[in-house]
């Protein structure tokens, strides 16, 4: 299973390959889209407004899963030195970011009609603006600073520190009060969602899955392309 | 078996992670008043440094049959079903905004028992249903 | 002709569909992006070393890898 991150495994992902991950993925967003606009029932207060947290939910909840993987590779990449860990948590930051972007736009979205306001400064949607600016800190990081070693160190600070944010975002709504409804979805005890709401909400993070994981190899390619082209001493 | 440069490593990154954990902790702690979103009327009820000229926001439950509108203006109780806090404004609420319903509202103090907001927000909770499930929890409450 | 209250959706339709259609757009522009400089890159490594020896490079990088993973810890 892990054999498969090492570099040399990425580059016979093929075009053959992306495309069949991307048909897919349309495959289930049509489905996921069918079920989230038409099929599913309007909510007993919201009404047609719960719509938006098909795709906010799964969005929020990815946008905090590649956060959590990159702080973890980075801890073990600052202490393990592992050649590929910095290619491989590099290459899910594009992903999150961009659901990050989404979560806050769409969670937006959806405060307006519901509690009368585009943005507050509670907990979980300040430290949700947070976690974008970690991400943007992160790419940036790799952008602008030129030696691989030390953009590798700052990034990987900047995403263990970042790492941290992780359970305050999740928790802000039960350690404080905040305007943001708490999870509806918890390890411990049965969704309040009625399960007419949870089969759309479901297929739409599969489909999200399914995007995060293109993007990745894509990216991830990209990534070890770049390396191997740099350092030509690795190869021979 | 762990190389003592790995060691030392993570011994390092664990000691400045935990004290990270710390600051921030504290950072937060100190700012709670800041990061709660509301106080509930409780909080007002028990709060000892309370100022009557600062915006705050107080959270609760808008109490069943305590809204009553006059020409452009409401008035509504938000309990936290132990104390409560009549509240006046002027202007429009939000489409959420009903009894029995979650409610935020912002503005100034008069004294502990009495708010003037400034603005209405809607708070829901975290359960989602259609209204037909709705209705008939309804009908097995009663 | 199609039913317009899928459009309008009790009202909400104007938060509903920027919200649908915002995520669908930066998802695709995010694809594309990608897409493009991967294509890029590859066109640059073929340049360089002809094809993709995957089974060359494999043996090559596992030394080169196990090497890395040994250096950090002694087994």
């Amino acid at each position: 299973m892990f054999k498969n991150f090492f570099p040399n495994k990425i580059l016979s992902i093929t075009y053959t390959k992306i495309n069949g991950l991307v048909s897919l993925l349309i495959a289930v967003l049509v489905v996921g889209l069918i079920y989230s606009l038409i099929i599913s029932p309007p909510d007993y207060i919201q009404g047609d407004s719960v719509r938006i947290m098909y795709v906010h939910v799964p969005s929020s909840f990815l946008a905090l899963g590649c956060f959590g993987f990159i702080g973890v590779a980075s801890i073990l990449n600052l202490i393990f030195k592992i050649k590929f860990m910095p290619l491989l948590s590099k290459s899910l930051a594009p992903a999150g970011c961009i659901f990050a972007i989404i979560s806050i736009i769409t969670g937006s979205l959806w405060g307006k009609p519901t509690w009368g306001i585009w943005w507050v400064w509670d907990a979980r949607l300040t430290s949700m603006l947070i976690l974008l600016i970690f991400y943007i800190a992160y790419i940036l990081t790799w952008k602008l600073v030129k030696s691989f070693e030390k953009a590798n160190k700052i990034s990987s600070i900047i995403g263990i520190v970042g790492l941290l944010n992780i359970p305050v975002i999740k928790y802000s709504v039960d350690w404080w009060n905040t305007l943001h409804q708490p999870s509806s979805i918890t390890l411990t005890s049965a969704p309040t969602i009625h399960y007419t709401m949870l089969i759309p909400l479901l297929i739409m993070f599969l489909g999200m899955l399914i995007y995060t994981l293109i993007i990745f190899l894509m990216q991830y390619k990209i990534e070890v392309i770049k390396f191997k082209l740099k350092k030509k001493k690795y190869l021979k | 078996m762990l190389s003592k440069k790995v060691k030392t490593r993570i011994f390092f990154l664990s000691l400045s992670v935990l004290v990270l954990i710390a600051v921030i902790f504290f950072i937060l702690k100190s700012l709670e008043e800041n990061v709660v979103y509301f106080f509930s009327p409780s909080e007002i009820y028990n709060k000892t440094n309370i100022s009557f000229n600062k915006k705050i926001r107080v959270g609760g439950l808008v109490k069943i049959n305590s809204i009553n509108k006059k020409d452009s203006s409401i008035n509504f109780i938000i309990t936290d079903l132990k104390k409560e806090i009549i509240v006046t404004y002027k202007g429009l609420v939000p489409n959420l905004f009903s009894e029995g319903k979650g409610v935020v509202a912002e503005g100034k103090l008069k004294d502990r028992k009495y708010f003037i907001a400034d603005k209405i927000l809607a708070k829901h909770d975290e359960n989602y249903m259609p209204p037909e499930v709705s209705k008939a929890l309804e009908k097995s409450d009663n | 002709m199609m039913d317009l209250d899928f459009f309008i959706l009790g009202g909400y339709g104007q938060f509903v569909w920027p919200a649908f259609i915002f995520s669908f757009v930066s998802c695709a522009f995010l694809f594309l992006k990608v897409k493009r400089e991967l294509q890029k890159q590859e066109q640059k490594y073929l340049i360089k070393y002809g094809e993709f020896e995957t089974e060359n490079i494999e043996t090559v990088e596992k030394t080169q890898i196990s090497k890395k993973v040994l250096s950090g810890s002694s087994i």
